[in-house]
């Protein structure tokens, strides 16, 4: 049960594949936990315009905004409240540099050098990257009750966590010292293998940009040991008791089955997995296809009422039985949420997704 | 949908030399493009279908193939690989320096891997050369392949990747950079030779974003995309018939999701969702017609399979 879940968790991160409705169910599951009485937090990634209209979010910055009012005067009342903010990836990362670097000259040097400039918001992971640290501070704030991530949108869900330690690896310590070691004119020989490794890179890219990656990497030691502090902190939020992952598939096998496997490497990594909830599923209705009346119908338009009658109920059950092979599976927390008629563009449409999604809507109402 | 703002028949432009896949992730990019090579390769051309993605689907589309860097048969007439940066890096080195003794070396060395992945600009040129050596590639004095399709990246990094070479040429003007980023720029420009192709569905994120793809494309590069492929179009089964088939399903689309699982007339009310559905695709194809590039129906085919999915969309474009 979702209800179970905001209960239980002050942190609630909501992973899954792009395209699968994730932010509607992040600002759905925001709604649950204001009504629920939480001073509620939903933090996301560019939202689709219409839904950041519904909540307030049109063309506001990244401070957090309080949606309370709107929902109480939009018939919506809620005994908590709900507050909504937009990830800023670039001012995320700068923010750090500016909280980490021992002086002003060393932050000015490091938010100039123009290797930084490309890595912050534009090397994979960044997004990800400041994601987590964004809720590292936040949730060491204790500002709100409950904090719903939404996750940065990747084609798998799995790249939300190896993307950050793939960036990690690139700040780590070791790597930087020994690139200072040899990138020094003193340490460079003639047969040293770091000295052929270098001037491959110099050939392939221009001294330029190695003089860019020398001097990102000399002023760069000076702020990694906070750097990596607080990233070893942020992972260390994932594996709390207080927080866990609901995430978020299409209804189609080929989704089911890469959540599944989602689900299972969250589990080994020691990350708890509160509930996977199946969104855009087509239930099964049973029924004949309707007849069309003799004033309206051609032969041909019967046919392809037939035709396409038969075609969802085909889908509807494929997916169905994928759903429950899923859940004979054990997977934790499996909540279905239906098809809904067009986009969220309202808060009554955010309010309605919230009902499903609380609801939990199993098989009784299908059959 | 009847509408003329989307075409049935595949244009010219999916008849050249290399097509540029690209999408926003999650809308049918790699299937599009898959049944693009297999079209190409029943007319008995020689294609190569590229992927590039850590996680390739080439053997979900094709049972029995593997997608690996290495180029493998996948049918008749028809080669696939899976375009990995690190793969590529090895590959490049090797062609580029003349070290081949040191290239894995060098390459295998994680400094160095770390040092590349944080290059501004190489997860762009490596493929890109790649694509560049292969479309240059000879057999006698035919082409060694008749036709090239890669599933690109999603928006994002493609964006990226068109950006390149004028990005790299601001900043190097000779060198070995320099040189492939004037190779690129000359295949990505030569609209003889490259279809750049966008592929959408009719959602509203999808949309959006395939409209920002293009005005940045066209607004900061020479290049410009000549078709947008909108995937997952769904059938208009009123069709002359339309709006007394919409007075008959009860005007209104019903949206009380209670209503539409359940009750005597569900059937009804489920064909009257698909409809409002259509309805709203057909008012986003209008949102993006705006950005005057021709547009390409791909239907919605109500299969979950991958293969069979492939299979049934190779049928459609085969009808054209």
């Amino acid at each position: 049960m979702i209800e179970t879940s905001i209960a239980r968790h002050r942190i609630l991160i909501v992973g899954g594949s792009g395209g699968v409705g994730k932010t509607s169910v992040s600002a759905a599951l925001g709604l649950a936990a204001a009504r629920a009485g939480h001073r509620t937090l939903v933090l996301t990634v560019d939202p689709a315009r219409r839904l950041a209209a519904a909540l307030g979010l049109d063309g506001i910055g990244p401070e957090a905004e309080d949606v309370t009012p709107r929902l109480n005067s939009g018939g919506s009342a809620v005994s908590g409240e709900l507050h909504a903010m937009m990830l800023d990836v670039r001012s995320t990362l700068n923010r750090a540099v500016e909280r980490h670097a021992p002086n002003a000259e060393r932050r000015e040097q490091i938010l100039n050098n123009r290797l930084y400039q490309n890595i912050a918001g534009r090397l994979s992971g960044s997004q990800e990257y400041a994601a987590m640290q964004q809720l590292e501070e936040i949730a060491s704030r204790q500002d709100y009750d409950r904090i719903i991530l939404d996750t940065p949108p990747t084609t798998q869900a799995i790249d939300f966590l190896t993307a950050p330690e793939r960036l990690q690896a690139f700040f780590d310590s070791n790597l930087i010292r020994i690139f200072l070691t040899f990138s020094g004119r003193a340490g460079r020989g003639f047969f040293r293998v770091t000295d052929v490794l270098f001037r491959t890179l110099e050939r392939l890219t221009g001294a330029q940009v190695i003089r860019d990656i020398t001097e990102f990497f000399e002023v760069a030691e000076s702020i990694l040991e906070p750097f990596s502090a607080q990233s070893a902190r942020a992972r260390q939020l994932l594996r709390d008791r207080q927080t866990a992952f609901l995430i978020v598939t299409g209804a189609n096998p080929h989704q089911l089955e890469e959540a599944c496997g989602f689900s299972a490497a969250l589990d080994e990594m020691g990350i708890k997995v509160g509930n996977v909830v199946v969104n855009r599923w087509l239930p099964p209705l049973q029924d004949k296809a309707p007849v069309v009346p003799d004033a309206l119908a051609s032969e041909q338009l019967a046919a392809r009422v037939e035709y396409w009658q038969a075609a969802l109920e085909r889908l509807a059950r494929v997916q169905t039985r994928a759903i429950d092979a899923l859940e004979a599976q054990g997977v934790p927390g499996l909540v279905r949420l239906p098809e809904m008629p067009g986009a969220i563009h309202s808060l009554e449409g955010l309010a309605a997704l919230c009902d499903r999604l609380c609801a939990g809507h199993d098989d009784e109402s299908a059959k | 949908m009847s509408s003329p703002l989307l075409q049935t028949e595949l244009g010219a432009v999916f008849d050249r030399r290399f097509l540029f896949v690209t999408g926003k992730g999650g809308v049918g990019k790699s299937l599009i493009s898959a049944a693009l090579a297999v079209r190409a390769a029943r007319r008995g051309e020689r294609t190569l279908w590229v992927e590039m993605s850590e996680s390739p689907r080439g053997g979900h589309f094709f049972p029995g193939f593997e997608p690996r860097y290495e180029l493998a048969p996948v049918q008749d007439q028809l080669w696939g690989m899976n375009l990995r940066v690190q793969p590529a890096i090895e590959e490049y080195l090797a062609v580029a320096f003349k070290i081949p003794f040191l290239t894995r070396l060098i390459a295998r060395n994680t400094l160095f891997q770390v040092l590349t992945g944080a290059l501004p600009g190489l997860d762009s040129l490596i493929p890109l050369g790649k694509i560049w050596y292969e479309l240059g590639r000879r057999r006698g004095r035919s082409p060694y392949w008749d036709r090239i399709v890669l599933d690109a990246p999603a928006t994002g990094h493609a964006l990226a990747m068109l950006r390149f070479p004028q990005a790299a040429l601001d900043i190097v003007k000779s060198g070995n950079v320099a040189d492939r980023a004037r190779e690129i720029d000359a295949i990505l420009g030569d609209r003889a030779l490259t279809g750049l192709i966008a592929v959408t569905t009719l959602d509203e994120l999808p949309v959006d974003e395939t409209r920002d793809l293009l005005s940045h494309v066209h607004d900061e590069t020479d290049y410009r995309f000549e078709a947008i492929v909108c995937n997952e179009v769904l059938p208009n089964i009123g069709q002359d018939e339309s709006s007394r088939y919409r007075d008959w399903l009860g005007g209104e689309p019903d949206t009380e999701l209670d209503s539409l699982v359940a009750g005597d007339d569900a059937s009804r009310r489920r064909l009257s969702w698909l409809e409002d559905r259509r309805c709203s695709q057909q008012a986003r194809a209008n949102h993006l017609s705006a950005s005057q590039v021709p547009m390409f129906r791909a239907p919605w085919i109500p299969l979950t399979d991958e293969a069979e999915l492939l299979d049934a969309m190779i049928d459609e474009f085969a009808r054209t």
